[in-house]
């Protein structure tokens, strides 16, 4: 070999449900690093796999794919990838990952990375589950008529992974043994004509390969967009029927593959499903949803009481921070940016994680289950009403943590026009960012009490819920009749049989999502938070410096308690700073909803992101570091409207607050992805200005009906 | 027992049949791919609750399609 061996590249391909990932995460465990393949957003998962010689390879874990003919966004990257061996992505060899129990299946797309001429090692995984079926593989023999080395091994279990890197090591020292797979498609003479055409515009020895990009030839980027046009028209000339081809070529490869497992595979095929006994309930049209709704119930309440303390736990580390920070660095604005600004940034990000990561968790485990493909199943139907896909549910159940992960899971819906709507609407599920600013305000808007044994303010908290859902399916709706269709949507999902959850995708996947969070999410929130810091921090001339002595006078002169003094100082100062002053500009746009110019501030600062609310009012109310709720409550509560002589927090006030932030996209992390996923400013731009639309026409017409 | 072939949206519950062809679509490789090939059996389990998808069994898989989905793919029951 002429390269080095750690720059060896080799690819996991196979189709999704095979046991990739956790092939994947048995070989190269926590040496994981996700990055991004040039050019679009789909996860590149790279991890060093080290064989029995000490050397380590690199291992990229590509996304699932049923055929070189793909749906989704991500497989088409595959296929990008497979159809250009000058790409940097172009792996050096394929551990081609097939479930044994499914082996027909798997072998389509075996067969075609074979005739790319691609060198292959075949790993028929899952061989603990067939053995259990009584499936018998010979192993031998279909190594034999695939002309490729053949493993069979269980990931699941770590059974047997060393006869895998045995071959890879086999491979590294004897490379030209792996690369002479039997062909087996044959191309017709269109197919040839196809090549001709192809070869017009690109040098390409393998026929099977040209014939592919003559498939793909209106995306293809290898293509250059001068020869994309001539060749589309040629192709247009030679009446290649695209569809057909790949109709005809498919049947082609099962007429191949059929008989060959039949004569490499012995099974019994008497035993009844359990999934299917199972499914009788779960998928019942009645009991179904029941069900589903009473997991999700589950799920919320275990998000609340299990996250209680770890949460408690990371803020008061945040204040020892901040109280630590300020006695390390001299009194002054670098002790002031470090605790105002980077640790409150920080901590209102970790303060998340909990919840974060036990949605995940739980999502977590109902995937690896194979419950979820069942759920998505059971409501596409109901979605595709409001412009969405039964695959959207994972991003909406996800978005009620944190929409930043949901809007990433929506790759893998292949609709392009049911993607958008799905990430424009996901940012109405409330949140967890948004539950801190509903705990403090419900109780101003509701009394407290029950009704059947049920508290209000858990009923009002349900109700909140239940407004963003509807607010996104009625966002869905309206997105469904203005958005131009993008390409045909499919439901067409596999519903696997049930199995034992493993631990081991669980916690990884988990790791993962939680870790997106973090960087996403972090970054803009610390950034933001530092700015309003900043915004907070200084204002016009010496507007600051003169509250001090001003404030320090009435305390001699007695209009103030001098243990009042600080918070007092804390709270003048930023009604002078420049976020005072904008809260004032802004407030005659805020004054219809309800809004005083302290709540003008809230607002404007919680578009680093929502919880900052609590923050600013505790600053506002000149409570110092108190950030406890209860005492912000207190403060809000004895607040008086200086115009009606009521209460400054009356029913109608908090009413506009808690549907402004029920609607309002204050979410620049969120914003930000959405830019990524749709790679356009226009999107994120549209999303922020009718989210935040109509949150003030709710907030408005809250405020003006009640008041 | 009716044995003309039909479309699999037609086909009643709980009926087992036996695939004839998938006709062309955008989404015919995908059948193809999902194990939706001549000569298979298959047959429909359920609705989805809310209607538009189908609870379909496949040879020994299975799968779910939207009722346009299963549109394309012609079969014929079997008779026992």
């Amino acid at each position: 070999m002429g390269k080095q061996q750690s720059d060896i590249n080799i690819a996991l391909i196979g189709n999704p449900n095979s046991g990739k990932s956790t092939l994947f995460n048995v070989l190269t465990g926590l040496s994981q690093q996700i990055g991004n393949f040039p050019g679009v957003t789909v996860d590149k998962k790279v991890g060093k796999l080290t064989l029995d010689d000490g050397s380590t390879v690199n291992l990229v874990d590509f996304p699932g794919l049923y055929s070189v003919y793909p749906n989704s966004s991500d497989e088409r990257l595959v296929v990008e990838i497979l159809c250009n061996p000058e790409s940097d992505d172009s792996p050096d060899l394929v551990i081609y990952v097939a479930d044994s129990n499914q082996l027909e299946k798997h072998l389509l797309l075996a067969t075609q990375l074979i005739d790319l001429g691609m060198p292959i090692i075949f790993v028929a995984n899952m061989a603990d589950v067939s053995v259990a079926k009584n499936r018998i593989l010979d192993i031998d023999l279909l190594s034999k008529n695939l002309g490729v080395p053949v493993v069979s091994l269980s990931a699941r279990n770590a059974e047997n992974i060393e006869s895998l890197t045995s071959q890879i090591s086999h491979w590294i020292s004897e490379p030209s043994a792996f690369t002479h797979g039997k062909l087996t498609y044959k191309l017709s003479s269109a197919d040839l004509k196809s090549c001709e055409e192809v070869r017009k515009y690109l040098t390409e020895d393998n026929d099977y390969r040209a014939k592919v990009i003559a498939h793909h030839s209106q995306w293809l980027s290898l293509l250059e967009a001068g020869d994309r046009i001539p060749l589309v028209a040629g192709l247009d000339a030679i009446n290649f029927g695209n569809v057909r081809s790949q109709v005809d070529e498919t049947l082609q490869r099962f007429s191949v593959i059929e008989p060959l497992v039949k004569r490499v595979q012995k099974f019994d095929n008497t035993i009844q499903s359990k999934s299917e006994k199972l499914d009788n309930i779960l998928t019942h049209r009645v009991f179904g949803p029941m069900i589903f709704f009473a997991i999700m119930l589950f799920v919320f309440q275990a998000i609340y009481t299990w996250s209680e303390w770890p949460m408690t736990m990371i803020e008061d580390s945040f204040v020892y921070l901040g109280e630590l920070s300020r006695s390390i660095f001299p009194k002054g604005w670098i002790a002031d940016l470090v605790a105002d600004g980077i640790l409150a940034g920080l901590g209102g990000v970790f303060v998340f994680i909990p919840q974060i990561l036990i949605l995940f968790f739980l999502i977590g485990i109902l995937e690896e289950l194979g419950y979820m493909s069942r759920v998505v199943f059971m409501f596409d139907g109901l979605l595709r009403r409001f412009g969405l896909n039964g695959r959207s549910i994972v991003a909406l159940i996800s978005s009620s943590a944190c929409a930043i992960p949901a809007i990433m899971s929506t790759r893998t819906i292949s609709n392009w026009k049911e993607r958008l709507i799905t990430i424009m609407v996901t940012p109405f599920i409330s949140c967890s960012a948004r539950i801190p600013v509903y705990t403090v305000l419900v109780g101003f808007v509701v009394p407290s009490g029950s009704w059947l044994g049920f508290n209000y303010k858990g009923l009002a908290f349900m109700g909140l819920y239940l407004l963003g859902i509807f607010a996104a399916l009625f966002a869905g709706w309206v997105f469904k009749q203005i958005i131009q269709p993008g390409g045909q949507s499919f439901l067409m999902i596999e519903l696997p049989s049930y199995k034992p959850p493993r631990w081991r995708n669980v916690l990884i996947d988990t790791f993962e999502k939680v870790m997106t969070f973090i960087i996403e999410a972090g970054k803009i929130i610390l950034l933001v938070s530092i700015l309003l810091w900043l915004l907070a921090s200084y204002g016009p001339g010496d507007s600051l410096a003169r509250v001090e002595p001003a404030v320090m006078s009435q305390v001699e002169n007695g209009d103030i308690p001098s243990d009042q003094a600080d918070n007092v100082i804390a709270g003048r100062k930023l009604e002078a700073s420049y976020i005072g002053i904008i809260g004032k500009t802004i407030e005659p746009v805020m004054r219809p909803l309800g809004y005083d110019w302290k709540m003008s501030i809230a607002v404007l600062t919680s578009f680093a992101a929502r919880e900052v609310f609590i923050g600013t009012m505790a600053t506002l109310y000149s409570l110092g570091d108190a950030e406890e709720e209860s005492s912000i409550r207190d403060k809000m509560e004895a607040e008086i409207n200086p115009i009606t002589g009521g209460k400054r927090y009356d029913t109608a006030t908090a009413l506009s607050l808690l549907l402004f932030y029920v609607f309002a996209m204050q979410c620049m992390s969120t914003l930000a992805v959405t830019k990524r996923e749709t790679k356009s400013w226009k999107w994120p731009i549209i999303q922020f200005t009718f989210m935040t639309a109509i949150a003030y026409l709710a907030a408005l017409l809250a405020y003006q009906l009640f008041s | 027992m009716n044995t003309e072939a039909l479309t699999l949206d037609k086909l009643s519950h709980g009926v087992d049949a036996k695939i004839v062809e998938v006709s062309d679509s955008s989404y015919a490789c995908t059948l193809l791919t999902m194990g939706i090939l001549p000569n298979v059996k298959i047959s429909v389990l359920r609705s989805s609750p809310f209607g538009q998808a189908l609870y379909v069994k496949v040879g020994n898989n299975y799968i779910a399609l939207r009722k346009e989905e299963s549109k394309s793919i012609t079969v014929v029951p079997v008779t026992e």
